[in-house]
């Protein structure tokens, strides 16, 4: 499977933890992926956002 | 007989005979992938000498009168995921490329060697598995056969290209998301997502252990049945009389894709009388939660290798494997709790109907130049998109069987056929009724070299 990031324009703010995450496990440290794994991040989240809000309204997902 | 162009079950049959020897069948189709595969580029490890060694060696069997397999003179290839003994399993990654020979055959490729199939080699596929479109950094794009300017899918390929180019009636691929079905649709071919866990995964490099399973693609349903069952070690079983209930998924099925896919399904739908719309609720949220623990799991299978190779990874592969690593454990396991959802919609579905249809794909395959499609009027990205039917269905580890439609004027397109869990002899029969009935079926490329197609 893909998912290719080309429709989302790259923010970090909301990523902090993340990228402080990837950090501390020596993912970030011997090369610059920033932009990358912003997007990617970004995606994720979009595909959470969905997930989210279908756990919120069962009743109307399933009509 | 053309032997490049028969069927597996044709092969066998006059090789059974004494119509034909194992090696002119080989040697067929290694005449075939020399001809086209330096620009179609399926495969990245072709056995020419060790095909023809085991044809002789099948050879003699015939002759001396041995107890043939049910695959006798059938040559095969494989995704390169697959363990080969002697070979390295490379799962498309130049990372890979140094690592020992595998010790020992993947079950899967021991079943079809006891079958008397012949191996022929390994194919392309995206890194890791992780794509849909068998784009590679490493190994090269994977040309359609039916239009070298387009996507074969992925992330079986190669696995797909080489059958529809007719280099080889048989191959395996493997199918975590659509891996199987997406491929099998953009290049005209039957190909199968059996039940999780029906096949063994032993000597098969994962991807997302939840959602892995192996299949096989063909240009016939009598094939895919024939190989189905040596994989699952299977006899074959009594035909069935049932009269299938049928109904077509609706809501996210019928809003994404085009006229003509949707046209597609309810042309192969009418061959079962009443087929009504049936809503699938959350399959839109589904395919989003399959996209989590696809990027979760996956991601940590490939920890310990992105803390010291980073850079050796597709970057495009290596992004999307970290994101999933530092993903909130709380976004997984509100997606792992969809799925639970989704799955007792589906198993309410399959209380009324014993088949459900669907598009395989949203649109035939896209241009390798053009990465953008038109979805219900929206530019979105091909690549992203390819597995938009296939995404939701997979988190529920039931079969589904592409089969092909009968498009003799236009790009190949698949239709997916879904039963529940272990049902996979009910998609045959569906299948060999709508390919009776004259709705499915491949479809040859014209876009092969002329004199040796």
């Amino acid at each position: 499977m893909t998912e290719s990031p080309e429709e989302t324009a790259p923010a970090a703010a909301p990523f902090a933890r993340e990228l402080e995450r990837a950090e501390e496990l020596g993912l970030l440290s011997d090369h610059a992926i920033h932009e990358g794994l912003i997007l990617n991040l970004n995606l994720l989240e979009e595909h959470f956002g969905r997930v989210s809000a279908a756990a919120r309204q069962p009743d109307e997902e399933g009509a | 007989m053309t032997l490049h162009l028969a069927s597996a079950m044709d092969i066998h049959t006059a090789f059974v005979k004494g119509d034909t020897t194992a090696l002119e069948g080989v040697e067929a189709c290694l005449t075939r992938i020399a001809v086209d595969d330096s620009d179609l580029n399926c495969f990245v490890e072709l056995c020419a000498d060790q095909a023809r060694d085991t044809a002789r060696r099948l050879d003699q069997k015939r002759s001396d009168g041995a107890a043939l397999g049910p695959l006798a003179g059938v040559p095969f290839a494989v995704k390169d995921l697959f363990d080969v003994k002697g070979e390295v399993t490379k799962a498309g990654a130049k990372l890979r490329q140094a690592h020992p020979p595998a010790d020992q055959n993947a079950d899967l490729v021991d079943r079809l060697k006891a079958a008397d199939a012949i191996y022929l080699g390994r194919l392309n596929m995206d890194e890791f598995a992780y794509g849909f479109a068998t784009v590679n950094a490493n190994y090269g794009t994977t040309r359609n056969p039916h239009d070298r300017a387009r996507l074969a899918g992925g992330s079986s390929g190669g696995s797909a290209a080489a059958v529809a180019a007719n280099f080889v009636p048989i191959t395996l691929g493997s199918d975590t998301n659509g891996s199987v079905r997406v491929p099998a649709s953009l290049c005209g071919l039957y190909g199968l997502r059996p039940t999780h866990g029906d096949l063994p995964m032993t000597g098969v490099f994962p991807f997302v252990e939840q959602l892995d399973t192996v299949g096989p693609f063909t240009r016939s349903i009598e094939d895919l049945a024939l190989v189905y069952r040596v994989l699952a070690d299977r006899p074959s079983p009594p035909c069935s009389t049932d009269t299938l209930k049928v109904a077509r998924l609706d809501g996210w099925f019928r809003s994404n894709g085009t006229a003509e896919g949707i046209a597609g399904v309810d042309l192969v739908a009418a061959a079962f009388g009443t087929a009504p719309l049936h809503a699938l609720p959350l399959a839109e949220a589904a395919r989003s939660a399959a996209f989590l623990i696809t990027a979760k799991y996956g991601g940590v299978l490939h920890l310990e290798t992105l803390q010291k190779h980073a850079m050796a990874y597709d970057p495009a592969v290596r992004d999307r494997l970290i994101a999933g690593i530092v993903l909130d454990d709380a976004k997984v396991q509100a997606a792992e709790q969809i799925i639970a959802q989704f799955n007792q919609h589906l198993q309410e579905a399959f209380k009324r109907f014993d088949l459900l249809i669907a598009p395989t794909t949203p649109t035939p395959a896209p241009k390798i130049s053009d990465s953008w499609i038109e979805i219900d009027g929206q530019h979105v990205s091909a690549r992203a998109n390819l597995g938009l039917y296939t995404q939701p269905l997979s988190v529920a580890g039931i079969p589904i069987l592409t089969v092909p439609l009968k498009r003799p004027s236009g790009l190949p397109l698949g239709v997916q056929l879904i039963a529940n869990h272990g049902q996979e002899e009910r998609l045959f029969e569906a299948a060999a009724h709508l390919e009776q009935a004259g709705l499915i079926g491949f479809t040859a490329p014209t876009s092969l070299s002329a004199g040796v197609m």
